[in-house]
Formats: C-alpha cells, structure tokens, sequence
C-alpha cells in the first residue's frame, strides 16, 4: 500500500488496446505521466507527472544547473527513480546556536552531516555537490555515495537552515545526522588504525624482503649479518603493531577456552619471530622474518578486505526501510511549528503530523480529530478501520482519511513491526555456516596438535628440519573459507535481497529454494494489482475525457467503482493541467441508485454514470475486465469504462525469468477458467488450474515435492503450510510471516525470480569456496608435512588463498556494476 | 661496495618518507569514502561556462 498510492495522485495510465495512446515520461523524474493521449512524446516536449516535479525542474533551470539532465540520460541509477516532493517541514532550528554547538563538526563548526534520501543517480550527486549555486552562504556540499551522507561547509554567514532548505527545495529531503558522534568517531579511528598497519606492514615487508634477496643471492660475512640485523630492525613495527589484532583475538579465545582461526596465525607469529630473534643473537642465518613479515601484511589485507564488505553489507538497508518511513514531521510543543525528523529519534510523548496517504511511522495514540487508517499491511483487513481520539495505530499502516495528530507511544525497534522485524533478523545461522563453523574449530585444533606432534616426535628429522616443517604447516593451513567465506557469502546474500525488499524468515530458505523445482503461482495480488481499478477509459469520437463530471458525480460514493473512477479521473485531470485546482462543476439533483448508477444535472444536461453493457457494443472486453460502465450525457455514451483486476506490468517478464529457473510454472487461482486462461496466456505460464479451492491447493502442493508457491499469506495459508518454500505477497506482515517462509514487501512476482537467482548464486559461492579451500588444504598440507615448501612460501600462499576464496564468493553473489550504498533507499 | 652503507640508509629514509605521506593521508581522511570519487571522476568537465550565477565561487567548481 505504501508502495503504489503514497504519491500524488500518480498511478499508470492503462494500455489501451485502441491505437493512439502512448506513455509520457515525466521530464524531471523519468517515470510515466498519465493521461495523455494522441501523439508521442517529442523531445523538446516538457510535462510533469506532478506538481513536484514541476517545481524542481524550474528551480533547477532557474540556476543553470540543466546540466543535470544531460548526466541523468548517461548514468546507470542504483536505486528506483521517486517524484520530487519540496517543501514539508522546516528546518530554522538547525540555526538554534545549542544545535549547532551539538552538532556542527568541522574547522571552526562551519560543517554538518545531512543523510539524504532521494538520491538514486550520479546527476544526484552533481547535483547536491552545486548547493552552493542555490543557497549563497553554502561554501561547499561534498557527498558520500556510500552512506549517502551530504557535508554541507558553510561560508562566514552561512545558514544550515537554508542549507537544509535548498536540498529541499531540490526534491531530496535531509537528514541531519544526528547519531552518536562518539561511536563514530571510534569505528573511524579503528578503521584508520587498520589501514595504518598495512602500510607499516608493507613498508617493512618489502624493504626485508629486499635485504633478504641479497642474502638468498649470496651475501657473505659481514654484509650478511649486518643485512640479518637490519631485518631485525624492520621487522620490530611488524611484531608489535601490525600482529597486535591477532594477539588480541587469540588471547580472547583462549581465555573463553574456543579456537578461533586467529590461534594459529598469532601461535605462527610468536613461535616464529621468537625464534628468529634467538637465531640471530645466537648468529646463525636461519631466520623468518621475511616470512613471517609477509605473512602478516598479506594477511591483515585480507581481512581488512572481508571486514569492509562486511560493513557494506551490514550497512545496506533492510526490508525495515520498504515498510516504515524513514522520517516523521514532528510538531514542537512550543509553538507547533513542524518539521522533519528521522523516524526512529522520536520518542515517547512527542506529537507526529500524518498527512493523508502517509505511511504512520510510531506506534502511539490518536490525539485530536478522527479519520481512518488503513491496517490492512499489519492485520490484513482490508476495508480502512475508523480511528479517534485515543485509538491506537500502528507503525507500517497507511493514513487513509485526513490529517492525523498523533502522539508517540514507540518509535523504531520497538513499534510492533520493528520487534517483528528484529525477531527476524535473529534468526538462527544457516546450517552451512554453522556446519562449517565446527568444521574449522576441529580443523583448527588437528592442524595445531599435529603440528606440535611433528615437531616435538621429530622422526628422525633434525630439530631444526622439523621445526621448519611444523611452523610451514601452522602457517599454510587456512580454514577460512570455511570460517569467514561462508558466514561472509550469507550476509552478502542477505544484503543482496533485504535491499529489494524480500523479508526471509530464516537462512535455511534460501539453501532450500536453491534446490526447489517446481513453482506455484496464484493469480489475485500476485500476478494481478489486486484491487479494483480502471482498465481503459474509452472516449467516444471527439468528446471530451468528462473526468470532472466523473469525479462530481462519484463524489461521497462508496461502491467499489467509484472509488476507481475517482482515482482514475483525478490522474486524468493532474494530466492535464498539474496540480491546479480542478474547475469541478456544479451539480443539480445528484442522485444514487445502489446497483445501477449515478446521475444528476451539470449545465443543463442530464449525466449519468452506469453500466453499459448492451448489444451496441462491438468488441469482446477482455476476460479479466469485469463491469463495463459507460458515462452518458443525455442518453448518449460518451465515454465507455473498463474496470477490473489489471495484470502487472512486470508479471510476463518476471515469469519468462522464472520459467528458466523452475523445471515447472503453474497457475493456480480460486478465479474462475477465463480469467485464469487469460492471465496465464497473457503472463506466459504454460499450465493453470482454475477455480480451486483451498484446500485443493494444499493437496495439490502436497503431493508435489521441492515446491514453492507464491501466494497471499492469509488466503493460501494451507497450501503454504505443505510447500518446501512458501511466498507471501505483501498482505498482512504477521499473518503471513506465521505462514509463510518469505514475506515480500513489494508488490509483484519480479522479488522471487531475483531471490531465486540469489538462492542459487550463494549455494554455487559457498560449493566453489569449499572445494578450492578443500584442495588447497589438502595439497598444501602434504606440501608442508614432506618439507617441500618452506615457511616462506607457506606465508605467501595461506592469504592468497584466503583471498583468491573471498573473491570467487563476492565475485558470484554480488551484482556487478551501480553503486550499493549503506542507507535507506526507499521506494516512493 | 663500502657504498651500500650509505645507500642502504638513504633509501630507507626515502621509503619511510613515502610512508609518512601515507600516514598523512590516511589520518587526514583521504580514504574514508572510497565509493564516491569512482563516481565523480565519471562526470565530464563542463566546457568553459561563459558566466556564472554566484560571483564568489571559485573556478572550476
């Protein structure tokens, strides 16, 4: 619900089957304008699919900054394109000297964070980096991608308020960033740290590495030792600097008594560099300090480069940001002025504003005047409820009637929706990343207890030989495959389908349906939009679209097709003329009559509005078209409707994508055998079953294994009940998440062919990971144990392969190209 | 090749004043946003703009 209607009056204008009508694009944001007819669109041809947009594109022109839409046409977007809309809250407080002391940052103060939502494209970024040009005072804006955080630097007399204001007045909305700096501060410091060591770790690697190359090429006598004591030197900021995080988290588990891949790597590190120093105090040339110095600096790459995709991915919203609002309009309590604030900063007591269609982002308490909520995303009911002073409402559930004050009880992770999002969110490990966690454990301490075995047993080699050939085996064996990669291509996964809004209850789905066969899919809400709505509105030769009289005569009305006709005129009349104020006609007589019609008199002509089904009609609707309605002036139609469940635009194509990824795909609807043939003729499903019940679904699933059906959570609960894989499609949160396996937060089929595709791209990662770690492990050990590789190769090779694995998984899960960014993007 | 004992020092200074310039870089913030510049350096230049709109804005920006 949030999804589709939360924007002005903004909804796809049919595909007539009559020629002549063609799709507008809008020119500011790209997305469809409805209502126009005749001819196509040209290129110098300027039109709006709203008033926001309107309003950017002339503040955007009015700067010079057109540029703009020339680096728009060039550039991939990372995230769904939105209709502008400025203008909302307030932002003066930003200028109250406490705020700024809190929260400016920078020399002198003069800089603050805003997290922009919105941003979708690199014009974006061009765009808000020329702030200055908008807002004098502004000296420089610079963006981060990544967390999609503007550092607005203001000039002398500078203003955040209008800083905040200009961004506003571009179509984004800012955030100012209001989080603990002192965190912060501290992940950034770690961060810094890291990247601090890899250049010491690179710096004395190489510089002993150039020394040791003299050594191996034949250096003698003194220049040999003096060249073994350099390294020595160098090799100090490796031991003691670089080494220190594997110390640290050895340490750690040997006092919580678990091995942890980082034992043997520091055991490598303390036994090595100990008897290295020993070794050239006591003269001898047998030393590691190359080996060990490029073991490390290898090494803490590698993980810096497992950690960061980490953060990105743990950065990446959620399913959470599809279905709460990332921001409220909250009322000060002192003189009730408004403006914006994140979501999840309010806190209990504070008073929100939610205009009509919003999506309510608190749970809290009606205050004031009464109006109706729609509930229908949280409990499934689908007629709006009626709420008043002191009603409760809901987190995630739409303002269906006026403006609504409410006061806040929770906000964020605590809402009802939140708490069941976050049980989500901790739900158990998949069994592959568990499994494999144990495996390194055990892996772990055999390679360790052999090691120690084969040096202290010796075998007849000498001591020096076997001590070589224990530290080569400490060194090269790499369990990390199997305790980073896994875990590693998991959250990556997770990532991947969380930011497209799919919500799965457990890991273990997804390797389930990397394995599932045979698909199911229903047809009301999933393949179709699932409500009532306009299809076609058919002008009669030369008259005009009559959408005022359609929307006068409707008015107050409560059949089901009023409500479409009133949508569908009020897009056509936005069409026409923006957001002006429709010239609505005046009424005389206006009357209803339940079942057959409306009708009453405008300027002296009798209108009516009822069906028009009759024998002057001369082609056949379309079998999911259920009511034709005709619009009559004086007993003449003038205009023929067509209502009915309308297909989804994106359901052929994401079935053909499914078909090759399902051995079967088959149709199965409680509708009845046209409907049912119609839409999988038009969606492309080879098989359909028609006019089933409940229960023959379920047995239908039942009997077929390694299934999956995609289904509305409520209806098909019995038949998701035997499914391998059940999918819900949006519907009820709780309901379906009882149910089902997957909850899909947006609307249409497209999420589960991207989530299959997911499925099996983890489930092909983790296989290749195990299998080359599986290998190397193997080889590497013989390699070790008969004393063909020595320590020093052993250092190269364990990160490499460590490295090689991490790629080969992050290679196959992610999607190449566009930008992931950490934030919230959100589907308008 | 008594020379070596002067080179060797001398090319250590120099590499550790490269790590000084690291140092520099990283504690200065250089790579705390390694996503945003392989975006910006996509954007073309703009040809040479006859005016501007905000007099007080430094060139090229």
């Amino acid at each position: 619900m949030t999804l589709d209607t939360a924007a002005p009056a903004f909804s796809v204008s049919a595909m007539s089957s009559g020629p002549g009508s063609h799709v507008w694009s809008c020119t500011h944001c790209g997305l469809p304008v409805p209502g126009r007819r005749d001819h196509e669109q040209g290129a110098g041809d300027i039109d709006f699919c709203c008033e926001g947009c309107r309003a950017v594109h002339a503040i955007i022109t009015g700067c010079s900054l057109e540029r703009y839409y020339a680096i728009k046409k060039d550039s991939a977007s990372f995230a769904p394109a939105s209709a502008a809309s400025p203008g909302g809250a307030r932002y003066g407080y930003l200028d109250d000297p406490t705020v700024r002391e809190k929260y400016a940052c920078g020399p002198g103060g003069r800089s603050m964070d805003f997290f922009i939502e919105g941003v979708h494209c690199v014009a974006c970024l061009w765009l808000l980096e020329r702030l200055g040009t908008l807002v004098p005072g502004v000296e420089s804006a610079r963006m981060d991608l990544g967390t999609r955080v503007l550092r607005v630097t203001l000039a002398a007399n500078g203003s955040f308020a209008a800083a905040a204001e200009g961004v506003d007045r571009l179509g984004y909305k800012p955030h100012p960033v209001f989080e603990d700096r002192q965190t912060a501060r501290l992940q950034k410091g770690e961060d810094r740290r890291d990247l601090l060591r890899i250049g010491v770790a690179a710096f004395c690697t190489m510089n002993i590495m150039i020394l040791f190359v003299s050594i191996y090429g034949g250096a003698q006598g003194g220049t040999e030792k003096a060249f073994l004591w350099l390294s020595g030197l160098l090799y100090l900021p490796v031991a003691a600097f670089c080494a220190w995080p594997f110390y640290r988290s050895a340490w750690s588990s040997l006092r919580a008594r678990q091995l942890h891949i980082d034992l043997p790597v520091a055991a490598a590190m303390i036994i090595g560099s100990t008897a290295s120093y020993v070794r050239l105090f006591r003269g001898s040339d047998d030393v590691y300090f190359d080996s060990i110095a490029s073991f490390i600096f290898l090494l803490i790459s590698v993980r810096f480069m497992v950690r960061a995709v980490h953060h990105k991915a743990a950065s990446r919203g959620g399913v959470g940001e599809f279905l709460i609002p990332a921001s409220a309009l909250a009322e000060s309590p002192a003189d009730g002025s408004v403006r914006a604030v994140p979501a999840d900063r309010l806190a209990a007591g504070d008073m929100v504003r939610i205009p009509h269609g919003e999506t309510i982002p608190v749970d809290g308490e009606v205050v004031g005047a009464s109006g109706f909520a729609d509930v229908h995303m949280l409990s499934g009911e689908s007629e709006p409820v009626p709420v008043s002073d002191g009603s409760a409402v809901y987190a995630g559930t739409v303002n269906a009637g006026p403006e609504l004050r409410v006061r806040v009880s929770v906000s964020g992770a605590r809402t009802r929706i939140g708490r069941l999002l976050r049980g989500i969110a901790s739900a158990p490990k998949a069994p592959v990343v568990l499994a494999s966690d144990s495996a390194a454990k055990i892996y772990i301490g055999a390679v360790m207890a052999a090691s120690a075995g084969l040096f202290f047993w010796g075998g007849g080699l000498g001591l020096q030989e076997s001590f070589d050939r224990a530290l080569a085996m400490i060194i090269i064996a790499c369990p990390c495959a199997l305790a980073l990669v896994t875990p590693l291509a998991y959250r990556l996964a997770a990532a991947e389908y969380g930011s497209q809004g799919v919500l799965v209850k457990s890991p273990e789905t997804l390797e389930k349906l990397a394995k599932a066969e045979h698909l199911f899919l229903d047809k009301t809400g999933t393949l179709t939009h699932g409500k009532f709505e306009v299809i076609e509105w058919d002008i009669v030769e030369g008259g005009l679209d009559l959408a005022e009289v359609a929307l006068v005569l409707e008015e107050g009305s409560v059949h089901p097709a009023a409500f479409a006709l009133r949508d569908h005129a009020r897009s056509l009349i936005t069409a026409r003329c923006g957001a002006c104020q429709p010239d609505l006609p005046q009424v005389v007589d206006r009357r209803e009559t339940l079942g057959t019609g409306v009708s009453g008199t405008i300027g002296g002509d009798l209108y009516e509005i009822r069906s028009a089904a009759g024998p002057d009609r001369n082609e056949v609707p379309g079998p999911w078209v259920r009511t034709e309605i005709g619009i009559f002036k004086d007993l003449t139609l003038m205009v023929r409707v067509r209502l009915g469940d309308r297909l989804r635009a994106d359901s052929a194509s994401a079935v053909s994508r499914l078909k090759k990824q399902f051995r079967s795909v088959e149709l199965i609807t409680g509708d009845i055998e046209p409907s049912a043939a119609a839409a999988a003729e038009r969606t492309g499903i080879p098989h359909y079953r028609a006019a089933m019940s409940p229960e023959a679904k379920r047995d239908l699933i039942a009997s077929t294994p390694l299934s999956v059906i995609v289904g509305d959570g409520a209806n098909d609960a019995a038949a998701m009940s035997k499914a391998w894989v059940s999918v819900a499609v949006q519907g009820s949160i709780e309901v379906s998440l009882q149910c089902a396996d997957v909850y899909l937060a947006v609307p249409g089929v497209a999420p589960v062919a991207e989530l299959t595709a997911i499925a099996r791209r983890t489930a092909a990662a983790v296989r290749w990971a195990l299998g080359i770690s599986f290998f190397y492990n193997v080889v590497g050990m013989w390699l070790a144990l008969s004393g063909k590789v020595d320590p020093l190769v052993a250092a190269v090779a364990m990160p490499v392969s460590s490295a090689t694995v991490l790629a080969v998984c992050y290679g196959m899960i992610r999607r190449p190209g566009a930008v992931r960014g950490g934030g919230r993007a959100r589907w308008k | 090749m008594e020379v070596i004992w002067m080179l060797l020092p001398i090319a250590i200074l120099v590499a550790a004043g490269f790590l000084a310039a690291y140092f520099w870089a990283v504690k200065s913030g250089q790579f705390d946003d390694t996503v945003t510049p392989a975006h910006r350096i996509l954007i073309e230049d703009e040809p040479e703009a006859p005016s501007k709109t905000n007099q007080e804005r430094k060139d090229g920006r």
